[in-house]
């Protein structure tokens, strides 16, 4: 009878499905003032503005030149420049992981009021942290590269090729990060120490090749270490990358991708539900 | 006019964590303590609800807290998916949703910002905000204070942003909730105008709200949800009859005594404000017409006004408006569970048509404990026993035959399952309808009339009375059995 009923009304279709039609095209806008609403929110009322975000990075980079360079007397020519490709994507991932534990949670009555992509949440959070960290490096990186008086060269077209793989892994741990912290408070603990582990796995503050041989895997099965060697690649080497290190790139953007879509899809009527 | 919006046999189960183990330490805990462990409940928010609303409708939807109204809504905005059953809108359709004023709004961002961010979350691309967004403002009346942050608006001005911003998203299915609880007279006109203003460009509204006057004024059909149930679909006035219905029921009389001693260290209480009339549909509904009636039935019966007369939930003074005045000063006696109807009933009838509230007793009661009283010519319940199991029908019938003078008559109205057999719901004349197993409950003559038997009342059924909801009458006296304790 009730099939009957519904085959009078053809034009009509799911809420949810008709919600989702219109999704991402339509919300560009809302990504975009996302976005825009966290970068104001950061330095608006604050004096040095954008400065600031100078000021972190930078303050890394001196205490680490000092530990390192002056204090172990690591080998490391142009070390700035090194630590410089490694550190400053590092401080994009980290603060974008740590904020997307966040990002569903915390904004409890967007989500149960109106109905948006929910995935635009912690994707914008990446992407607050993307454009504050291309602000950074449009900054930073030429004036180091001035400082230690490198010519531009071939290889550096490879930056940003490894910059969209790591955006792409980021977006993925943000969806994984948000979906796991809603149902588990404890996430934003195991994060904290989880990135400390993370940090010092990454070769950030030391060279690739002089890591033994016997733990060179373990620093492999770091997802960040392809992203930082392909920038040290381009930036302080200015060599080609090896396929080997573009493939491994691939794979942990693709992998995370797809674990955090899938996560996010799965859990996502249920958490939103439960805020 | 086409259908807009359909549900199929739509049901929402949404899954109550009690102790919910947020943190792992609490899921450990769990392993090595029952108490401690996670407890999920389900809670069914909405149980095969089918409805179908048509393109230019505007729909109210009504029921108490917690009765699966804004469940509803957010089904229809797509915010929830169904748990079982169908949700389906119109292909294309663009549902607004005034869920909440202010979507999104931050305090520390300027009006300006805030309209471009709250537009955005609606799904608004950035050139349909800019084509809206002087409207917007202007409809606001907030220009000056355009470009200051939001905090340093008052809470009125941010309500007025919220709205305006709702008001220009220009859906074809706009979904309201209870946004006419806030703000001021002057804001509440201005949303009516803005609703009917949608009504007159054929958009679909579906409304939920407490006020009757409010979904009076823009819809001529309302939903009643009760405990997730759809439990009525059709005309505003009838509907909120069944509210009450399902209001009454639900506070079940009689309820406990009312703690009427003054409590020293509270605050004093703050009236809970509550809309005019409200005593009336807390009384059943249909006020005026089920108290004239019960007056001239007791006169047809003999009533005079030199009689004593108990008045068994008197209520909203439905009885007692025209009782009072007519009997003899000082000999109508009202017995209510509910301090605060009473007191309303005086304030709002009573005292407006010149009856002096001295000239009766009240006896608030919840037990049918009735303490020092005259011997009573005539008790009254009317529409009493629907809400009283057997038991306390009894109990109730024990307590006023004790108070009778001999010779003494009870007239108390009923739902009569003339079937006499076990049916479970019975639709009377006049669309009341009745239940076996939950108030209001219906019984059959025959067992009133040998439980009250039991006891020591002897029954008559008067039968059909004029009630406009069709209860029947019965009258009760005393047999020679019943007990001088």
């Amino acid at each position: 009878m009730l099939t009957r009923e519904s085959s009078a009304s053809a034009d009509l279709v799911d809420a949810t499905q008709a919600a989702s039609f219109r999704s991402w095209l339509r919300f560009r806008e809302l990504v975009r003032n996302l976005v825009l609403r966290d970068l104001r929110l950061k330095y608006r009322g604050s004096v040095f503005g954008f400065l600031w975000s100078l000021a972190n990075p930078l303050v890394m980079v001196g205490v680490y030149t000092l530990a390192f360079g002056y204090i172990l007397q690591v080998r490391t020519p142009a070390f700035v420049l090194f630590l410089v490709s490694g550190l400053l994507a590092w401080g994009y991932f980290a603060g974008s992981a740590s904020m997307s534990t966040g990002a569903v949670i915390d904004s409890g009555s967007l989500v149960k009021s109106v109905y948006f992509p929910r995935a635009i949440l912690p994707l914008s959070t990446v992407l607050f942290n993307l454009s504050q960290y291309l602000m950074t490096i449009a900054i930073v990186i030429p004036l180091v590269l001035a400082l230690h008086r490198v010519p531009p060269s071939a290889p550096m077209i490879c930056f940003p090729l490894f910059l969209a793989l790591q955006t792409l892994f980021t977006i993925g741990v943000a969806f994984t990060l948000a979906t796991l912290t809603a149902f588990m408070r404890d996430v934003r603990h195991f994060l904290e120490i989880g990135l400390q582990v993370l940090f010092w796995l990454t070769p950030i503050v030391y060279e690739f090749k002089s890591v033994p041989r016997a733990v060179q895997p373990w620093v492999l099965a770091s997802p960040l270490t392809p992203y930082i060697l392909g920038y040290q690649q381009s930036l302080y080497y200015r060599e080609w990358p090896s396929a080997e290190l573009v493939a491994l790139a691939v794979v942990y953007a693709v992998a995370s991708l797809l674990l955090g879509l899938f996560l996010f899809r799965r859990y996502e009527d249920r958490f939103t539900e439960q805020l | 006019m086409p259908v807009v919006i359909e549900a199929a046999q739509l049901s929402k189960r949404f899954i109550l964590r009690h102790n919910p183990a947020g943190s792992v330490k609490e899921r450990f805990l769990g392993l090595l303590h029952r108490e401690k462990r996670e407890i999920r409940e389900e809670f069914w928010a909405l149980r095969d609800v089918s409805l179908r609303i048509d393109r230019g409708e505007a729909v109210g939807l009504i029921g108490s807290n917690g009765s699966g109204k804004s469940t509803l809504l957010k089904l229809i905005a797509g915010i929830h998916r169904p748990t079982s059953g169908q949700m389906r809108i119109a292909r294309g359709a663009h549902v607004g949703t005034m869920i909440e004023l202010g979507i999104g709004f931050h305090p520390e961002l300027s009006g300006r910002e805030n309209v471009f961010l709250s537009a955005s979350v609606h799904g608004l691309s950035r050139e349909e905000i800019e084509a809206i967004y002087d409207d917007i403002v202007a409809y606001s009346g907030l220009e000056q204070f355009i470009d200051q942050p939001l905090k340093n608006y008052s809470s009125g001005m941010q309500m007025r942003l919220g709205f305006s911003i709702s008001a220009h998203l220009r859906p074809d299915i706009l979904l309201l909730d209870e946004i006419f609880a806030v703000g001021d007279a002057d804001f509440q006109q201005r949303c009516m105008r803005t609703m009917r203003q949608f009504q007159d460009q054929q958009k679909t509204i579906v409304f939920v709200s407490h006020s009757p006057d409010a979904i009076r004024a823009i819809c001529r059909r309302a939903c009643l949800l009760d405990r997730g149930e759809l439990r009525f679909d059709g005309s505003v006035d009838a509907a909120f009859d069944a509210y009450d219905r399902v209001r009454l029921a639900r506070q079940g009389l009689p309820a406990p005594p009312p703690d009427l001693s003054p409590r020293p260290s509270a605050q004093p209480a703050a009236a809970p404000s509550r809309p005019a009339g409200w005593h009336r549909d807390a009384a059943g509904g249909l006020w005026e017409e089920v108290g004239q009636r019960q007056f001239a039935f007791l006169r047809e019966q003999g009533l005079a006004p030199e009689d004593y007369v108990l008045d068994i939930g008197c209520g909203a003074c439905r009885g007692g408006a025209h009782l009072i005045g007519w009997l003899k000063p000082g000999h109508y006696y009202g017995v209510e569970a509910r301090p605060e109807l009473v007191q309303a009933a005086i304030e709002h009838e009573l005292v407006p048509l010149g009856i002096d509230p001295g000239a009766a007793h009240f006896i608030i009661n919840g037990h049918f404990v009735f303490g020092e009283t005259p011997q009573f010519d005539l008790a009254l319940a009317q529409e009493l026993f629907p809400q009283l199991t057997l038991n306390d029908v009894l109990r109730c019938t024990a307590a006023v035959l004790r108070t009778l003078k001999p010779g003494g008559r009870f007239f108390a109205s009923f739902y009569d399952n003339a079937e006499g057999q076990y049916v479970d719901a019975i639709v009377h004349p006049g669309g009341g309808t009745s239940y076996a197993d939950r108030p209001p409950f219906h019984y059959p003559f025959a067992v009133l009339e040998a439980a009250l038997g039991a006891i020591g009342a002897k029954v008559r059924r008067l039968g059909a009375w004029g009630h406009p909801r069709g209860l029947a009458m019965l009258e009760i006296t005393a047999s020679e059995r019943v007990g001088t304790r």
